[in-house]
């Protein structure tokens, strides 16, 4: 049977069609859900909020854009929520994160590196998340998933030149931010 | 090319989406330019930074969302009924229209209603009248309401 059948049997309640449909997104969603929480378990908690979200929504799907689209649609906004709600946004400490760079610049034995680059991408992440939303929000959809323009106008609801101006703006930010805690020489952190 | 652009073009670079002559523009301003140079190299290490890798969603991801689809649509029955009331409201305006529309062209009209019943129809007494009529003590004024009476209420008889 093809998508749109799953989706109207799906509609009418059918556990085992929803699952089938869901199937191809779930790693997508998981995905998705784990660039912004960066914690496996509450990824996997989110996703599944997103999965029963979509469930109880499948009924406004009228099949009017491509449903990819609308369901992406739907997980980024639960995202949104999730992320408010939990107020994730939190100022992260500069005594934490300086504590981090001084061990990260210091003389790295090479079987400590990769736990380094964790620190790093550690850094980096809790700095977005200091962001404004919608910066985050775009930064994580194109630079942690790797989202094309187009798909980023879809699910956002804009522009693709808006997706552009947002995207530079959110990167200045970023870099801004994270300046204190560049190493001047070679541009690493 | 001014450092503000040569920044523009450099992270659209990041994104593929500098191509022939703007890209040239662009390397030939890095080359001279230090500043833009070290900014390409923050930006580079900022964004590799922003690369994870894949992880996968934990064991019986959907056995376990099985059981929670189970569980939430017991504890609200009334989402399968907004699943359902979605479809049946415009049945169930239809047909009230249908119904209103037939009594309104069905219905008794008022000209081919008694006077009884038209007064009974506007909520009023019809025996109002014939009671202040039997309480009229003079029978010279009974007689006059009786005679207005009967000529108010069939224009025919003049």
């Amino acid at each position: 049977m093809d998508e749109s059948g799953l989706i109207k049997q799906a509609q009418q309640g059918s556990h085992e069609a929803f699952s089938v449909i869901m199937r191809k997104y779930e790693q997508k969603v998981f995905h998705l859900a784990y660039s912004f929480v960066q914690d496996r378990a509450a990824a996997d908690d989110l996703a599944q909020e997103v999965f029963i979200k979509t469930y109880f929504s499948l009924p406004k799907f009228r099949f009017q854009s491509e449903f990819g689209t609308w369901f992406y649609r739907v997980a980024v906004n639960h995202i949104k929520d999730y992320l408010r709600k939990t107020a994730r946004r939190k100022e992260v400490s500069l005594e934490d994160v300086e504590e981090r760079r001084l061990a990260v610049e210091d003389k790295i034995p090479a079987g400590e590196k990769a736990q380094a680059d964790e620190q790093r991408k550690k850094m980096v992440f809790q700095m977005l998340e200091t962001l404004p939303q919608k910066y985050r929000m775009i930064l994580t959809l194109r630079d942690v998933r790797g989202l094309p323009y187009e798909e980023i106008g879809q699910v956002l609801g804009i522009s693709p030149g808006t997706v552009d101006s947002r995207l530079h703006r959110a990167r200045k930010m970023l870099r801004k931010k994270m300046m204190p805690f560049i190493v001047q020489e070679g541009g690493g952190l | 090319m001014k450092c503000k652009d040569a920044e523009k073009r450099l992270l659209r670079s990041f994104d593929g989406k500098l191509e022939g002559a703007a890209r040239a523009d662009l390397d030939s301003h890095i080359k001279a330019c230090p500043r833009c140079r070290q900014r390409q190299k923050e930006y580079g290490v900022l964004l590799k930074n922003l690369k994870i890798e894949d992880v996968q969603p934990l064991p019986y991801f959907w056995e376990r969302l099985a059981a929670k689809l189970r569980e939430r649509e017991r504890v609200e029955p009334w989402t399968v009924w907004a699943k359902w009331s979605r479809r049946t409201v415009p049945v169930a305006l239809a047909l009230i229209l249908l119904f209103a529309g037939a009594v309104a062209f069905l219905g008794p009209h008022e000209e081919d209603l008694s006077q009884s019943e038209a007064l009974l129809l506007r909520n009023t007494n019809p025996l109002a009248e014939a009671k202040s009529l039997f309480e009229e003590t003079k029978l010279e004024n009974k007689n006059m309401m009786i005679i207005f009476a009967s000529d108010e209420k069939d224009p025919t008889r003049r």
